[in-house]
């Protein structure tokens, strides 16, 4: 299992897209630059939008945790699965605390 | 050159110029004069065509058209010898009205090893019928242009729009085709845009299409002597267990329409701009588009197309919806179900 600090900031790739057709339980994630596509269950889905453009791994894991009500443990063990996926692919990207106060300065202008 | 299934074609419809040297009363184009892209942006666009196609692990197909594309032929034929070599643009095809088009032009247009069909559009059995529609003359030339190529050996497809003005015409029209050695038949509905934005009294109400559709579905199971074509919206309704009867819009699904400027549509009858090629590319446009989101999603459908028992075939043309309701998502107004 991926092991992740829970300090560790993490956000969407650049260029990356995450769509949902929720009726037919259809989710993705998409590259604009490279054209990457992947399919996603909702989870991954969810995990995704919650990263969006910054967030720190225990903020995301309590968020994880309280929407799919489940235990820290079993919680930790999904999430990373997820993002060691992410990871992988480049869906996400790990960013240091002054990209990420950066972004967030632009994001609240 | 064997045909793709759906699910291993992406195509493009591009059009290279809006410039045309007829003026026919149905077309979608409005006749506004549109800026041109240079040949080194069409060779760029291919390149971006094969792009994308190889990472979706789809075959490229193509339709080359306007305007009138010959009206640009030297950037055509530039083109055309691009994608002749290029690996996943498999083929092309040419739609034009056919009237610049010489026996030397034929001669050289048989070279291009990735030229599938010409298609060319007759709208009447008859000069009369015809040129009532597309203009003096346009009849013998369409004629002209079928044995020239014919002549050569290029496969050539028919288009027909139809409407109340030349519903009759289709069994001439079938008979003609087979004796000019014509390879498939097409019909398309009118769709009252464009240039045709005035011709809504001749837009076939749905128990008149119910009755051409039944008729050419007939005519298409009795051996015809040309192919007639039957993978449109609502041809599903005659034979809902019948593969080969109908089809889903393309639209959001495995097409993109490009404009003499770059402009994406998602369908050349559904001119809603969904951003350029040049400017945003297709993975931008093809992933991020909320237009095409929302007719992907058959829930975003209104309740008649939604409920119907034929949802996974059909689904209507948005097109019509869009013309005739000004909601794209709404039930396709020529349905008789």
């Amino acid at each position: 299992m991926l092991a992740i600090k829970p300090d560790v900031r993490l956000a969407q790739a650049e260029g990356i897209m995450v769509q949902a057709i929720p009726e037919i339980d259809h989710y993705y994630a998409f590259s604009i630059m490279g054209g990457d596509q992947f399919k996603l269950n909702y989870t991954a889905y969810w995990v995704l939008g919650a990263i969006g453009n910054g967030v720190n791994f225990q903020t995301l894991l309590d968020e994880f945790a309280q929407n799919f009500d489940l235990e820290e443990e079993k919680a930790k063990e999904d999430l990373a699965e997820v993002i060691q996926f992410a990871l992988e692919n480049n869906i996400i990207k790990e960013i240091d605390h002054e990209d990420y106060e950066e972004d967030r300065e632009i994001r609240e202008a | 050159m064997t045909e793709l299934s759906v699910n291993d074609e992406f195509y493009f419809q591009w059009h290279l110029t809006e410039r045309c040297n007829r003026a026919c009363k149905h077309c979608y184009q409005d006749g506004k004069p549109s800026t041109e892209l240079s040949l080194g942006d069409l060779r760029t666009i291919v390149v971006l065509m094969e792009e994308a196609v190889t990472k979706w692990e789809k075959k490229g197909t193509i339709s080359l058209t306007g305007g009138e594309p010959f009206i640009r032929r030297d950037d055509l034929h530039a083109i055309m010898d691009q994608i002749d070599r290029s690996d996943n643009l498999i083929y092309y095809d040419i739609l034009t009205n056919g009237s610049l088009i010489t026996d030397r032009e034929a001669s050289t247009l048989k070279t291009h090893k990735k030229l599938r069909r010409v298609q060319v559009s007759l709208e009447g059995a008859t000069a009369e019928s015809n040129d009532a529609i597309r203009g003096p003359g346009s009849f013998d030339s369409t004629i002209t242009a079928i044995r020239r190529l014919r002549a050569v050996g290029i496969d050539v497809s028919v288009m027909t729009t139809i409407s109340r003005a030349n519903r009759a015409e289709i069994p001439g029209l079938v008979a003609l085709l087979g004796a000019e050695g014509v390879t498939t038949f097409a019909l398309e509905r009118l769709i009252p845009e464009g240039s045709g934005a005035g011709l809504s009294d001749l837009v076939l109400s749905p128990p008149e299409l119910r009755e051409v559709y039944r008729g050419v579905y007939q005519m298409a199971m009795n051996q015809p002597p040309v192919r007639i074509l039957l993978y449109r919206p609502l041809f599903a309704l005659l034979a809902p267990e019948d593969p080969t009867v109908g089809a889903l819009c393309s639209a959001g699904n495995n097409a993109l329409t490009i404009m003499p400027d770059g402009t994406i549509f998602p369908c050349r009858r559904l001119p809603i701009p969904i951003g350029n090629v040049l400017a945003d590319g297709f993975y931008k446009v093809w992933y991020g588009s909320e237009v095409l989101w929302k007719i992907r999603n058959p829930q975003n459908l209104n309740t008649k197309c939604r409920d119907c028992t034929l949802l996974t075939q059909c689904r209507g043309c948005r097109a019509m919806a869009y013309f005739t309701t000004g909601d794209y998502m709404a039930e396709d107004p020529q349905c008789w179900q």
